[in-house]
C-alpha cells in the first residue's frame, strides 16, 4: 500500500533552489558581503524545505531578499540588485507553494502542470514589475531618477488601495 | 456540487513588509534601486490582492477497469476532471474520496494541475479490492488563483460502487462436532448402523443385510455376527461471527482486522460445509442483526455470498448501532434450530464472548471456536492482552469448547493441526 509522504515536490524544491542560487549569484556578483547574507538565507531556505516548515522558509526568502537591499544600500547597479530581490522573493515563492503542495497532495502525486503554471505567472508579474520600475528609472535617468521612482512606487501603493 | 467561500491561505504574507522596508531603506539613503525593490513588492502584493479564487464548476467521471471484481484483484481506477464552467482554474488540486474499506496499492489518487474551461485531466491509480460494497467518498477539489493567496475546497461527487463477493472457495473441511441431523451425511456418528467406519459387532439376526455378516468369524467359529459401522449423518451448522465493536482489532494498519478474517473464514467454512451436504445458516453476533436459515442448495450459496459481502453486520468497520447483549442473545437462541451447531468466529478479545460461548454450548448446540488472533507482543500492554486470550482460550477448552486459535497461517493448516488434536 502506497503511504502518502508529505513532502514538499520535488519540481517546487528544485525550481526554488534554482532562483535562490540566481539571487545569491546576482548579489554576490558586485557586493560579496550581501552575497553571504544570500547565502546564508539560501542555506535556511533549503532547510526549510527539507524539513517542510512555512516558517523557515519564509525566514530563508526574507534574509535573501535582505541581502539584496543591503547590496542596494551600498550603492550596487539597480538591474542586478532587482535580479536579485525578485528571485529571492520567487524563490520564496516556489518553496512555499512546494510545501502546501506537498502537504495537499504529496510527494508522489503529479503536480508538475499546477506548478509550473503558478511559477510562470509569478515571474511574469514580477518580471512586469520589474521591466515598468526599470523603465521608468532610465527614461528618468538624466534628470532626476530618485523622485521619478519614488513616485512611482507611491503611485503603485495609491492604485493597489484604489483597487481594492 | 457543495460551494463554500474562499479562503486567504496566506501565501504572500510578509510581501507588504518587504516593500515598505524596501521602501523605509531607501528614503533615507536615497538609493532608486531600494525604491525598484519597493515597487517589487508592491507589484506582488497587487498581484496577490487581485482575483478570488475562481468558482470551480467541475464534473467529474469515474471509471472502474471492473466494477464487480473478485477479493484481492487489482483494479484501476480512472478518474477523468472536466472544468465546466467559463474561467480558468490556475491551481487545481484533486484528492479523490477512496472508500475507506479499500486501499491504493499502485499509484496516487490526487493530482495537481491547470485547468482551462473545457478541458479535462485525467488520473488513475490502482486499488487492491476487498471483500464488500464500496462507495467512492466525494473528490475533493481544491482550487486557488494564480498568486495562490486565495483558496476554495470543492466537493464533487460522482457516485461510483464496487460490489466485491467473496468467491467462497472452500480450503478445507471444517471438522464438525456429534451433533447431528437424522439424515445421511458425511459425520461419522457413534450410532452403530451403516457407513464406513468399523464401530462393533453383535450377534447376527433375522433380517441383517448379507454384507454385513462378518464371514471371516462364521468360518472360525461357526457363530453368525454383524459387523456395524457408525453411521455417517448430516449436521446442521450455524456460522456465527463476531460483530461487536470488540471484534474489530488488527494487530497493525495494514492488516486485515478480526472481523474481516472471520467472514472470509466463515465464507470458506460455508463452502466446505455445504458441498459435503451439511445444511449451513449464518449468523452475526453484533449490533447489526444478520441471519439466514440453514439450508442447502446453489441458491442458498449464493444468497450466502452476497450476504457476506453486503451485509452491514460484516462490514470492515464497526457499526455506530448500540448493542443490546441480552436481546441479541435470546434472538439468537430462537431462531436457532435444537439440532444445530455453532461455529462461532471471534478474535476473544473479552470476557464476555466467553460467556456467550460457553453459554451456547452448554444450551446443547455444541461449539467450535475459531479465533483468529489479533494480539502482537510489541508492548508490555499488547502482550498482556494476548496472555489474557491465552488463558480465556484455556478456560473455553477445559469447558468442553473446540478451541481453534488461528494465527498467521492459513485456515487449513490451523485446521490440520487442530484435527490431529482432537478426538471424536
Amino acid at each position: 500500500m502506497s503511504e502518502i509522504t508529505r513532502e514538499p515536490s520535488r519540481f517546487g524544491v528544485a525550481v526554488a533552489a534554482g532562483f535562490a542560487l540566481l539571487s545569491v549569484a546576482a548579489t554576490a556578483v558586485v557586493v560579496p558581503t550581501g552575497g553571504a547574507v544570500s547565502g546564508l538565507g539560501l542555506v535556511v531556505l533549503l532547510a526549510g524545505l527539507a524539513v517542510a516548515s512555512r516558517r523557515l522558509i519564509t525566514n530563508g526568502g526574507g534574509v535573501l531578499v535582505l541581502g539584496a537591499l543591503y547590496a542596494g544600500y551600498t550603492g550596487a547597479p539597480p538591474l542586478l540588485v532587482l535580479v536579485g530581490a525578485l528571485t529571492g522573493v520567487l524563490a520564496w515563492d516556489a518553496a512555499s507553494n512546494a510545501v502546501s503542495v506537498g502537504e495537499q497532495l504529496g510527494k508522489e502525486t503529479d503536480t508538475m502542470r499546477g506548478e509550473i503554471v503558478h511559477v510562470v505567472s509569478s515571474v511574469l508579474v514580477g518580471s512586469l514589475a520589474v521591466a515598468a520600475g526599470y523603465a521608468v528609472y532610465l527614461a528618468a535617468a538624466g534628470g532626476q531618477p530618485i523622485a521619478s521612482v519614488f513616485l512611482l512606487v507611491v503611485g503603485a501603493v495609491a492604485l493597489v488601495n484604489a483597487l481594492r | 456540487m457543495s460551494y463554500v467561500d474562499a479562503v486567504d491561505t496566506e501565501h504572500w504574507a510578509g510581501i507588504g513588509a518587504l516593500a515598505f522596508a524596501a521602501f523605509a531603506l531607501g528614503l533615507p539613503f536615497q538609493r532608486p534601486s531600494l525604491f525598484l525593490v519597493a515597487l517589487v513588492g508592491v507589484g506582488f502584493a497587487a498581484y496577490a490582492r487581485f482575483g478570488d479564487a475562481p468558482a470551480a464548476d467541475l464534473t467529474v467521471e469515474r471509471e472502474l477497469s471492473e466494477s464487480s471484481p473478485s477479493p484481492d484483484a487489482e483494479v484501476t481506477v480512472t478518474v477523468t476532471v472536466e472544468n465546466a464552467g467559463s474561467a480558468t482554474i490556475p491551481d487545481l488540486r484533486l484528492i479523490d474520496g477512496v472508500p475507506p474499506g479499500l486501499s491504493v496499492s499502485d499509484g496516487a489518487a490526487r493530482l495537481g494541475t491547470a485547468l482551462r474551461p473545457g478541458k479535462r485531466a485525467t488520473f488513475s491509480y490502482t486499488v487492491t479490492a476487498t471483500r464488500g460494497s464500496h462507495e467512492w467518498e466525494p473528490l475533493t477539489a481544491v482550487v486557488r488563483n494564480a498568486s495562490g493567496s486565495r483558496e476554495r475546497v470543492v466537493e464533487v461527487d460522482a457516485g461510483t460502487t464496487m460490489r466485491c463477493l467473496p468467491t467462497l472457495e472452500a480450503s478445507s473441511d471444517l471438522p464438525l462436532r456429534g451433533l447431528t441431523t437424522p439424515y445421511s451425511g458425511r459425520v461419522a456418528t457413534d450410532v452403530a448402523g451403516s457407513g464406513l467406519e468399523f464401530h462393533s459387532t453383535r450377534e447376527y439376526r433375522r433380517g441383517d443385510p448379507l454384507s454385513r455378516v462378518d464371514w471371516n468369524r462364521y468360518a472360525r467359529s461357526g457363530e453368525l455376527s454383524t459387523v456395524s459401522f457408525r453411521e455417517e449423518r448430516a449436521a446442521t451448522v450455524v456460522l456465527l461471527v463476531d460483530s461487536r465493536e470488540a471484534a474489530y482489532r488488527a494487530p497493525d494498519e495494514d492488516t486485515p482486522n478480526a472481523v474481516e478474517r472471520s467472514v472470509e473464514a466463515a465464507g470458506e467454512a460455508f463452502s466446505a460445509l455445504l458441498s459435503t451436504g451439511d445444511r449451513v445458516g449464518i449468523a452475526s453476533y453484533g449490533p447489526e442483526a444478520c441471519w439466514l436459515a440453514p439450508a442447502t442448495g446453489e441458491q442458498h450459496r449464493a444468497t450466502a455470498r452476497r450476504l457476506l459481502a453486503d451485509h452491514p453486520s460484516f462490514s470492515v468497520s464497526p457499526s455506530e448501532e448500540p448493542f443490546y447483549p441480552s436481546i441479541a442473545l435470546r434472538r439468537l437462541r430462537r431462531r436457532l434450530p435444537a439440532d444445530a451447531q455453532i461455529v462461532l468466529f471471534s478474535p476473544a478479545t473479552d470476557d464476555y464472548i466467553a460467556t456467550v460461548a460457553e453459554r451456547l454450548n452448554a444450551y446443547g448446540h455444541q461449539l467450535t471456536l475459531i479465533s483468529p488472533d489479533p494480539t502482537t507482543d510489541d508492548t508490555a500492554t499488547r502482550r498482556l492482552a494476548r496472555l489474557e486470550r491465552d488463558t480465556r482460550l484455556r478456560r473455553l477448552r477445559s469447558h468442553g469448547i473446540r478451541v481453534i486459535d488461528w494465527g498467521e497461517r492459513p485456515l487449513a493448516v490451523e485446521l490440520a493441526r487442530a484435527t490431529r488434536r482432537w478426538s471424536r
